[in-house]
């Protein structure tokens, strides 16, 4: 380990990565999820895309599929009530302050949600796009969304988030015609950091591209579940 | 980027083996930075300099933070190339089917450390 130059002063070889203690706690989630067969979402985007009404609009829909939410802001439970109106059960995580979700702290919050009564398993990350790229959270994918009010060059701002993303959701779809706003542009855009990477559009308001969602998630539980069960 | 509790866990990583190796005092912290993190390191080097104050052994030290490229292995051409830029490509076969080896970690890698009272 150690190799002395001379008498004191030495040379020490460590090579830890920084995240190290977060994805010990993530990789042990990721295990946990698999032995239920629980497809686990990790939603991420910046604050007011649209995250909390998209699952306002989805939540009710997905039954058969038994559905819970982490749901995670720096203050308030605000989100957690208007998601619990939905019926599903939802955990809040107030981070006071941290601009992201660490796996610590879904791991704490999981006892919240009743894991083997579980398909689905959305996380809902704090709204910013660059913090929560960077922490695993155990998920099997992350869904980066983004709204038509926010431009088309987005992912070309915030790369990392669309390159490790496995589906990106345009939100607010209806608002598109008021906005000049050009997909052929932003799908070019998300072509440009992450070629062949799926794109949603939809609107929460009108539900317009609602059932395609759903249909995703439904998929993606299927896969998960012939593989682990 | 959350680049404080970055700067704290460094400074925990470093302190641990800076213990390890019965240094007294840490000299040069050697930090690889990945470039896909995204990680602003004018920010990330304040707060280890502001928070090494909270860790005896590191007081002292000087912490090079060093830029690590994003490199690519091609799933077509096996060839292994660096990433001028967000386009995820091989510039070798110009193909798309890239996996990512290296530039997407935050890493302690080496220091410099006297064992001994100075």
């Amino acid at each position: 380990m150690c190799e002395t130059t001379d008498g004191s002063h030495q040379h020490v070889e460590v090579h830890r990565h920084v995240m190290e203690a977060n994805d010990e706690i993530a990789g042990r989630l990721r295990r946990g999820f698999a032995a239920r067969g629980i497809l686990v979402l990790n939603l991420i985007s910046a604050p007011g895309s649209g995250k909390t009404a998209l699952l306002e609009r989805t939540l009710g829909l997905l039954s058969p599929l038994r559905v819970s939410v982490l749901v995670g802001d720096v203050e308030t439970e605000r989100d957690a009530e208007r998601l619990r109106r939905s019926g599903v059960p939802v955990a809040q995580i107030v981070t006071a302050g941290t601009c992201h979700l660490e796996a610590a702290m879904v791991e704490s919050h999981l006892s919240e949600v009743d894991q083997r009564e579980l398909d689905v398993l959305i996380v809902e990350n704090v709204g910013n796009l660059v913090c929560p790229t960077a922490y695993d959270l155990g998920e099997d994918v992350k869904v980066v969304l983004l709204s038509t009010t926010e431009g088309e060059d987005k992912p070309l701002k915030y790369p990392a988030i669309f390159h490790r993303a496995a589906v990106a959701v345009l939100t607010k779809t209806d608002l598109a015609p008021h906005l000049d706003f050009d997909r052929a542009l932003l799908r070019e855009n998300i072509e440009a950091v992450h070629p062949g990477l799926p794109v949603l559009e939809l609107s929460a308001r009108t539900g317009d591209g609602i059932d395609a969602w759903l249909g995703w998630i439904r998929t993606k539980v299927q896969e998960k579940q012939g593989a682990y069960r | 980027m959350h680049e404080m509790s970055l700067a704290n866990d460094i400074l925990a990583i470093a302190d641990e083996a800076a213990e390890g190796a019965g240094a007294k005092h840490v000299l040069r912290v050697r930090v690889g930075v990945g470039w896909l993190l995204q990680v602003e390191e004018q920010s990330l080097a304040f707060y280890l300099e502001a928070m090494r104050r909270d860790y005896p052994r590191l007081a002292g030290s000087a912490f090079d933070l060093e830029t690590e490229p994003v490199r690519v292995r091609c799933q077509a051409c096996g060839s292994e190339t660096v990433q001028e830029d967000w386009c995820f490509l091989c510039s070798a076969c110009r193909s798309t089917d890239v996996r990512v080896v290296a530039g997407d970690r935050l890493e302690v890698r080496d220091m410099e450390v006297l064992t001994a009272d100075v």
